[in-house]
């Protein structure tokens, strides 16, 4: 199936662009795009499919956008 | 003190106008910061008076490895809050520990209170007391213009700290200004200089410090400034966008703190993302002394201030506290609103989280009829409407009448005076932070030493949650109070907790043994619960208990990422975190 990544410039270092485009065997879920892109697993705070947050291992159905976010920071 | 046996207090007491140092051996198990500024706090504080009273001290501490290292940037300050009426402690970066350590203190404790406005010159030769009668009433910008022209002192090298009309006011959130951009924000220092009628300290000295061993620090030293300057490594999202980041992830989870916590998202979350800041009206960074990371984003609010295209414009300091408390708490939508609502807050010297949990209230107190424009709030104060924000933002600095009065006192007090206690939005008295993630963020606050999310970092355990998932009261409890135990010892160095990914143990166990100080495990956690207890005798001494502090509903009402929460798994939680409390500092 055909998934689109973005993640936006904090993810620049493991994230070439502001879009991915992935192909991925079925079925898969939303945490292999990680495996797929060698993101570290530990920079990922959460996913989200159209805006609104999912578990890390909801199914993809193809044409799917995953955004990954980072770990909320405060200091 | 650096390679000495003694931390150095320099003891100032504001009613006699005098001076004296203390070289303090007994300091020493403390190691610095927040450590040995609670110590400090403990002496001299007095319970039985009011936290404005002239006899409270107010300790400004630099850490045992400030400034030397990497990252290692912020002061402490310790005191009694006037906004929770117990132990207030904050953090700011800045130049400020740089200018203490060159000036030869580790610590400072300022008593008393002056006959008029003074500001304190200090260096190595001592304190000066200053007549700041023509800067009473100017705003943090004015006086540090005026000291910056009238004190001695290298530019860069020297720290500025300074109240606005808030603190001149004592409003009980009232920052304290440093160097421009850095605050000692949270729980109204600004107002404890405000009462002893102290409107600014300006601190410099030209001491230098050898390094012992050179090979063995600058090796350290290395290896850290590699870790904290790499490209994409674990601090340059600190740098890039910085933590307005978080806009978009905590909208995404449904943890945004939105229209005074009536709901957790907004709909156009990329129109304030810290992306659209960092593309649109991001204009420079900015690193406190001592940082290769630059976190400080400073954005240009420009403002037309006449018909005929007349603006001018001013660089505002925002990151993700700001935008939630200035933003979304009150319903704005525009950039350069929320910007105009952050300036707005510097020239006032509010704490820009409490004024803003402030406004969210009596936004909704108006609009739910429960006060009147004619004998509270004078102007129609209205989500989403900057104006009106501003205009209060002003009316409580000034104190303009009882409602503003009492407003300014914190919104549990407000609410106490004039209702709606169930959207209060407050935590033992002190105004929430930008997280409303599950129990860990609620919870963690009421139970922290100072009711701050940086003490245990709540937020971060609700985040490893999935939403709906089993919460084991106990293992919470114990993961709030591990990390609020390594927090005191991080804090007593003093790190900026950004960098908390690099000061793991082992690392910090290095830098001590480069600057000449072997330190094991054991005796950092010694330390760090040493440091605890010490800010719990504090609070009992202060009348504070954890088992009656009451959450007001909405925090239960507005569904969290994690799901709605239940009062009695939230009273679970304090009671399992209270045993850890008596484990570490036996009543």
């Amino acid at each position: 199936m055909n998934i689109t990544v973005t993640a936006g410039s904090w993810a620049r270092a493991w994230l070439p662009g502001d879009k991915v485009q992935l192909t991925l065997p079925h079925p898969a879920v939303v945490q292999d795009v990680l495996a797929a892109l060698n993101f570290p697993a530990d920079e990922v705070g959460l996913f989200a499919i159209n805006g609104i947050a999912v578990p890390q291992d909801t199914p993809l159905n193809d044409g799917d956008t995953v955004r990954l976010f980072p770990v909320a920071m405060g200091g | 003190m650096l390679y000495e046996k003694f931390i150095r207090v320099l003891y100032i007491d504001m009613t006699a106008q005098t001076s004296r140092v203390e070289e303090r051996e007994d300091l020493m198990p403390y190691l610095g910061g927040v450590g040995v500024g609670a110590k400090l706090l403990e002496e001299n504080m007095r319970p039985d008076l009011p936290p404005l009273a002239p006899e409270q001290p107010i300790v400004l501490a630099m850490g045992a490895l400030s400034t030397i290292f990497p990252v290692i940037t912020k002061t402490a300050a310790m005191f009694i809050s006037p906004l929770t009426g117990e132990l207030g402690e904050s953090y700011a970066g800045g130049r400020l520990a740089f200018a203490m350590q060159q000036a030869g203190y580790d610590a400072l404790v300022i008593t008393g209170r002056a006959d008029q406005p003074y500001y304190l010159s200090i260096d190595e030769t001592g304190v000066k007391f200053r007549d700041a009668r023509p800067l009473w009433n100017t705003n943090r910008d004015d006086a540090g213009r005026y000291i910056r022209d009238n004190e001695p002192g290298a530019r860069g090298k020297r720290s500025i700290i300074r109240i606005g009309q808030a603190g001149e006011n004592e409003v009980a959130y009232a920052c304290v200004t440093v160097d421009r951009y850095r605050h000692f924000g949270r729980l109204g220092l600004g107002a404890v200089f405000g009462s002893k009628l102290l409107k600014a300290v300006h601190i410099s000295g030209e001491r230098s410090l050898p390094v012992h061993d050179f090979k063995q620090y600058f090796g350290v030293f290395r290896q850290l400034y590699a870790k904290a300057d790499q490209p994409g490594g674990v601090m340059s999202k600190y740098h890039d966008q910085g933590t307005p980041i978080n806009i978009e992830a905590l909208n995404a989870i449904g943890g945004l703190p939105t229209r005074n916590l009536q709901t957790t998202r907004v709909d156009d979350a990329e129109t304030i993302s810290g992306e659209a800041f960092a593309e649109n009206d991001l204009v420079r960074k900015q690193a406190c002394v001592g940082c290769p990371v630059g976190c400080i984003h400073i954005a240009q609010y420009r403002r037309a201030f006449n018909p005929g295209f007349d603006y001018e414009t001013h660089g505002v300091s925002y990151d993700y506290e700001l935008l939630f408390a200035l933003g979304t708490f009150v319903e704005l939508k525009e950039r350069q609103d929320i910007l105009a609502l952050i300036h707005e807050v510097e020239v006032c010297g509010h704490d820009a989280m409490s004024a803003g949990v402030a406004l969210g209230w009596a936004c909704e107190m108006l609009d739910r009829g429960l006060i009147n424009v004619e004998e509270h709030t004078l102007i129609p104060v209205k989500f989403g409407d900057v104006d009106s924000l501003r205009q209060a933002l002003r009316y409580i600095a000034s104190a303009e009448n009882d409602f503003y009065r009492a407003l300014g006192k914190g919104v549990k007090h407000a609410a106490e005076v004039y209702g709606g206690e169930d959207f209060a939005m407050q935590l033992g008295g002190n105004e929430m932070p930008g997280y409303h993630t599950g129990y860990g963020s609620v919870v963690g606050v009421v139970v922290s030493a100072r009711h701050s999310h940086l003490c245990n970092a709540g937020y971060s355990i609700d985040q490893a949650l999935q939403p709906g998932e089993h919460i084991d009261p106990a293992a919470v409890a114990k993961k709030l109070m591990t990390e609020e135990l390594e927090r005191c010892m991080l804090n007593s160095l003093v790190i900026c907790l950004f960098a908390r990914k690099i000061y793991d143990r082992d690392t910090v166990r290095k830098c001590f043994a480069a600057v000449g100080r072997e330190m094991t495990d054991d005796e950092l956690d010694e330390a760090a619960r040493r440091i605890y207890a010490t800010k719990m005798r504090i609070k009992r001494a202060l009348g504070y208990d954890n088992s009656q502090v009451k959450i007001p509903k909405r925090f239960f009402e507005t569904p969290t990422s994690y799901g709605q929460l239940n009062e009695n798994t939230a009273k679970e939680i304090i009671d399992e975190f209270n045993k850890l409390v008596n484990e570490v500092s036996p009543v």
